[in-house]
């Protein structure tokens, strides 16, 4: 049976970043995921959640995790990547002052998400962007 | 290396007495200001070097916690005499990670880290 879990990210927010994949780390250990995996989910998904917090006009976040893997999906609304070929490379930011000072603007969000996750896609109009990434589980998960 | 010689060392504070472990091995640091940078680089780290590693680094906010939870990292190293507020110690601790802080400048926490005996990634 798949398991779904949703959030609101709220823009401007640094105090709350994280909230959502603290939450998804959890239920993977609890769920005996491999460490490895694991640890690429927590640094994908922080990375997307703070990009949502630092980037946007505030947007959603949803898991769903299947018998062997999990689906991520980021939404925001707005305002928008202008050039997603720019935004992967790395050490490319248009990061705030605020971002920078809470410690991130390096420009390594997306590359790192693109790295960690087994597989990424993301789209990006003024209306908003949408990231995905799905990460193979492996086996069958223990219930939790 | 262990967390109360690593205090020793560097003259620090421990701002979550609460849960402080002194023989908490402390053998691997990395050192930066910016959280991306150790969510790129730590990504393939192994295993040890997080189960037994510091991150040192000037950011004091509820995000370099955060950033060490999920990176299994069980102790920060606050540099340049920041202290950090009591939201972020309380965050900490929910989460089982220490943090201790000392005045000296990163350079000078790293090096002295360093030659006692503590890694880097790019020492392994």
């Amino acid at each position: 049976m798949n398991r779904l879990y949703d959030f609101t990210i709220n823009p401007n927010d640094l105090s709350q970043a994280g909230i959502a994949s603290s939450f998804i780390k959890n239920i993977l250990k609890k769920l005996n995921v491999n460490r490895e995996i694991i640890r690429r989910v927590a640094i994908a998904t922080y990375e997307a959640e703070i990009n949502v917090v630092i980037h946007s006009y505030g947007g959603k976040c949803n898991f769903i995790i299947t018998d062997n893997s999990l689906n991520v999906t980021f939404i925001d609304y707005g305002p928008g990547i202008i050039s997603i070929e720019e935004a992967m490379l790395e050490g490319t930011s248009t990061a705030s002052k605020y971002a920078i000072e809470n410690g991130f603007g390096a420009g390594m969000g997306l590359p790192n998400m693109q790295k960690a996750s087994d597989h990424f896609s993301i789209t990006s109009s003024k209306e908003g962007t949408v990231i995905s990434m799905l990460f193979k589980l492996g086996g069958d998960l223990n219930d939790c | 290396m262990i967390l109360k010689d690593l205090v020793r060392v560097l003259d620090a504070e421990v701002y979550t007495k609460d849960i402080y472990e002194e023989n908490l091995p402390t053998n691997y640091a990395f050192s930066c200001d910016l959280m991306s940078d150790a969510l790129m680089l730590l990504r393939n780290a192994p295993f040890y070097f997080c189960d037994e590693g510091v991150l040192v680094t000037g950011l004091a906010t509820v995000q370099g916690i955060r950033t060490a939870e999920m990176l299994d990292l069980n102790v920060i190293v606050l540099v340049r005499g920041k202290i950090p507020t009591n939201s972020t110690i309380e965050e900490a601790k929910r989460l089982g990670i220490i943090i201790i802080g000392t005045k000296l400048a990163m350079f000078s926490t790293s090096a002295k880290m360093f030659l006692s005996g503590v890694k880097g990634l790019s020492d392994l």
